[in-house]
């Protein structure tokens, strides 16, 4: 959130309206949403165990995929999460601040 | 010198002395040349003359020499031997020079040339200028005078030349040997073989030029594309590695003053970044292990993180290799890795704007339809890395000032970046199209690089790069599988990458409808537990405006907590007929009287000077306008026409809650989705059919302002967009889409591509559709 403060600020100093920061953090969630679904479907290999998970409640179906993700990509599903968040923002901001270096170069 | 001692009485003008007096051989003279000096001769009263024809020597019987030089020419040619080898077959002989046929006498030859064509002229002004030339060196020189024969190559020696006056004609002798000469038919013979053949030795040159500067020509082309070939070989190396416009973003990045704590290994020594400072020449300031301060110049920089790219391309290429994650499958930590899961989704499910946001990626979540023709392209977008433009719409309120920033984040940030999970999932894809395609072991190491490289370039904005090099990768990898060529490889392969890609989703993933709701569920946990996971400072006022417009999700205090956390199902729906938020539940619309329906397609009104037909029940409209069925013994009872009711206008038409209600369009949903959640028929694969085009043409119609600003603003952005359509030209389009035109079909469901999420869609009812389509026929 430290860093993604740092892009609503940016929005605000470019006047976005609350409302439109709101739904541009929406959508960044929807998006974020999308792209960890397709890491976790990633993973499965095959039928069965989305039949197996298919099985269980809620809570215990969060662990198992978890469990599984990382015993097959090798890396909790929380930090890769956590990582997609921060390369939004690291490539927002850089991106971001290279154009407003080359609007002072002009 | 010309030896112009030597002169004999008998010979006239004779330039030399004849030394055998007028005995001489006239081996290869032309018998036209021997006639005209042996009827000189005759003339004269001389002995018989004598002459060689071929090898032989011929007499002249003196009753034909006496008839004159045609008799004597005439006499020679019979004798001539008709089997006389060419003289290019003997080479060795005396020269036989060929004359050319339209030569008569060799006086008439020498000196009144026949009228020839301009180029012939020519050739036969140089043949007297030059013999003119020889006669004029040999005048000026005692020497022997070399005149090459070149067409037989052989060289007569010419020692003298004899000149004399026969009827009136002035003939020459060239001697090359004491007895033997050339007469002057002879040399024009010989130097017009000699042009002719420096001629074709020059056409020869110049075709050999020709040639030669084709091949220069030929061979330039050939370096060109080699070395466009090797530049771009070089490219796609370079490409491929992503060094270098990563290192300058890095670079840049550090400049910005971000990313503090940035590690760069400088030898063994690990330096962390500290900041920027431009006040001093070597700007870039970290730490060494000892806090000491290391200041870098740009370069250095450069260098260093190009060095730790390297580093990090050679781990990501072991991570592809599936017995380096193998090595990672372990029992440990696997607990932690769920106790974490559930951890952040809690986080999410315990903060006002988390169980919002959660409950608004749920709904998106469960909005995708594999069906819908948009969908599976953005999530082939995912596994792929691309399906830009869907991506960037969900930010369309801030594109037009940020769509640099959206773009980088989105692609080279992560979003779209190869996570691990993509890893697997795009090299399993990626190994099954190369097994479609029946590509060999490089296909998936170099599709990998390409899209890596193709997804930075999107980052940037350069597109049509990316689809460039996507382009050029899919016609290698086909290609070299052996397929024909054709011109559109990278639709090709996202095709064969879509339709394993739905299959995954259709048949595995969608059978089990609770395991896809627990899976939203958990996605968007994630999502949200990620935004909030050092707390969600200041969201609450920002989304004030959104909790207030959404009471019915329940999320705060009262209201339905079913709603999160649910375990099926539970995610908001599109409201069916939604009505608009906060809005009452019938709102009279403004100049539509209540209780007054407005009349429906074919239906009569009811008004002033309509009296009830006899015979027809109140409502019962006659079969045939302006007849009713007459009564036995009766006349038929005129019916005034009924006046057609007159198409509504569109305003009126939305703003008719029985048309058309307002409806807020979610995040990720489609028209078609939306349309089939709404009572209408599965229009999402966009087929070129009436139901369609009368579906998507009236909602074109009825949101026409909102959709035109959208496609404009989205161009603005810089998003390819294509034409939208004139108002005028919508019920065109309907006709002939309903006629079954895709490509008028296309151009009215790209209209309805950006919609804006969050703003307020004309849904139309069925009943409006049909409103709407009367409205545009009329039109037509």
């Amino acid at each position: 959130m430290a860093d993604l403060e740092k892009v609503i600020n940016i929005l605000k100093e470019n006047k976005v309206e609350d409302k439109v920061i709101a739904t541009f953090i929406e959508g960044l969630n929807n998006l974020l949403a999308q792209k960890i679904q397709v890491e976790l479907i990633s993973v499965l290999d095959n039928e069965k165990d989305i039949a197996r998970l298919n099985e269980l409640p809620q809570d215990q179906m969060t662990e198992e995929l978890a469990k599984v993700y990382k015993a097959k990509a090798g890396k909790d599903i929380a930090i890769v999460s956590q990582e997609i968040l921060d390369g939004f923002v690291t490539g927002f901001l850089t991106q971001y601040h290279k154009q407003k270096l080359e609007e002072k170069k002009s | 010198m010309f030896d112009e001692t030597a002169h004999s009485p008998e010979s006239g003008t004779e330039l030399d002395n004849d030394p055998e007096g007028r005995e001489f051989s006239a081996q290869n003279v032309h018998p036209e040349d021997q006639a005209a000096e042996l009827g000189a001769e005759e003339e004269k009263g001389g002995r018989q003359p004598l002459a060689d024809v071929g090898k032989k020597q011929v007499e002249v019987p003196k009753h034909i020499a006496s008839k004159g030089p045609e008799a004597i020419r005439e006499y020679l040619e019979a004798k001539q031997p008709k089997d006389e080898p060419s003289p290019s077959e003997t080479p060795e002989e005396e020269p036989n020079v060929p004359i050319p046929k339209d030569e008569t006498t060799a006086a008439e030859t020498e000196e009144k040339p026949q009228a020839p064509s301009l180029k012939e002229k020519s050739v036969d002004e140089r043949v007297q200028e030059q013999k003119q030339a020889i006669i004029d060196t040999k005048k000026a020189s005692r020497e022997h005078y070399e005149l090459e024969d070149k067409e037989n190559d052989r060289t007569y020696k010419i020692s003298k030349i004899t000149e004399k006056e026969v009827r009136g004609k002035t003939v020459h002798k060239f001697y090359y040997e004491k007895d033997r000469y050339l007469s002057g038919a002879n040399i024009d013979a010989i130097l017009r073989g000699n042009i002719n053949e420096e001629e074709k030795k020059a056409a020869k040159a110049a075709k050999e030029a020709g040639k030669a500067e084709k091949n220069a020509a030929r061979k330039a082309a050939d370096t060109k594309r080699t070395e466009q070939k090797e530049r771009y070989e070089a490219g796609k190396t370079r490409l491929g590695e992503g060094l270098e416009e990563s290192v300058e973003n890095q670079r840049e990045f550090l400049r910005a003053g971000h990313d503090i704590g940035y590690e760069l290994r400088r030898g063994k020594e690990a330096l962390t970044f500290e900041k920027y400072d431009p006040e001093v020449s070597n700007p870039f300031v970290f730490r060494d292990p000892n806090g000491n301060r290391q200041y870098l110049h740009e370069n250095d920089v450069d260098r260093l993180i190009k060095r730790r790219f390297e580093k990090e391309n050679k781990e990501i290429v072991a991570e592809l290799k599936p017995e380096s994650r193998a090595k990672e499958i372990t029992g440990e930590g696997l607990e932690t890795a769920g106790k974490g899961a559930k951890a952040l989704i809690e986080t999410a499910e315990k903060n006002p704007v988390g169980r919002f946001l959660m409950g608004r990626a749920k709904a998106y979540l469960e909005h995708i339809n594999p069906k819908d023709k948009e969908q599976p392209y953005y999530w082939t977008g995912f596994a792929f890395g691309f399906g830009s433009n869907i991506a960037l719409s969900l930010f369309a309120p801030v594109l037009p000032m940020l769509t640099k920033p959206l773009r980088s984040a989105i692609f080279s940030g992560g979003v779209f970046a190869i996570s691990r999970g993509v890893n697997l999932f795009l090299t399993r894809n990626l190994e099954k199209i190369g097994n479609i395609i029946g590509a060999d072991n490089n296909f998936v190491n170099d599709w990998l690089k390409t899209l890596n490289k193709a997804r930075q370039l999107e980052a940037e904005g350069k597109i049509e790069d990316s689809i460039e090099l996507r382009n050029q990768q899919s016609k290698d990898s086909f290609l070299k599988a052996g397929y024909k060529e054709r011109s559109d490889y990278w639709a090709w392969t996202q095709d064969i990458g879509r339709a394993a890609m739905i299959a995954r989703i259709e048949q595995e993933v969608a059978k089990y409808t609770g395991f896809k709701q627990k899976l939203n569920h958990i996605s968007a946990g994630f999502a949200a537990g990620n935004l909030g996971a050092t707390g969600f400072l200041g969201l609450e006022n920002l989304f004030s405006e959104a909790f207030k417009k959404m009471p019915h999700l329940g999320l705060f205090g009262g209201g339905d907590e079913a709603q999160i956390g649910a375990p099926e199902g539970a995610g908001p729906e599109v409201p069916h007929h939604a009505p608009t938020p906060g809005a009452p539940e019938h709102t009279p619309t403004p100049g539509v009287p209540e209780h007054t329906p407005t009349p429906t397609p074919g239906e009569i009104p009811e008004g002033p000077g309509v009296e009830p037909t006899p015979g027809v029940e109140p409502g019962e409209v006659p079969t045939e306008p302006g007849e009713v069925p007459i009564e036995p013994g009766g006349e038929p009872i005129p019916v005034p026409i009924p006046p057609e009711a007159p198409p509504m206008a569109i305003e009126d038409i939305i703003t008719n809650p029985e048309y058309s209600s307002a409806f807020e369009i979610p995040d990720g949903a489609t028209p078609g989705q939306v349309f089939l959640n709404n009572g209408f028929e599965d229009a999402t694969l966009w087929e070129a059919n009436e139901a369609n085009a009368h579906l998507f043409g009236a909602h074109v119609e009825a949101n026409y302002d909102m959709l035109e600003e959208m496609s404009r603003n989205v161009a603005a952005s810089g998003i390819p967009v294509e034409d939208f359509p004139a108002s005028a030209e919508i019920p065109g389009l309907i006709e002939a889409a309903s006629a079954g035109d895709a490509e008028a079909m296309h151009r009215l469901t790209e209209a309805l591509h950006y919609w804006p999420a969050g703003d307020d869609f004309n849904l139309l009812t069925p009943e409006g559709v049909q409103v709407v389509n009367k409205a545009l026929a009329a039109r037509i």
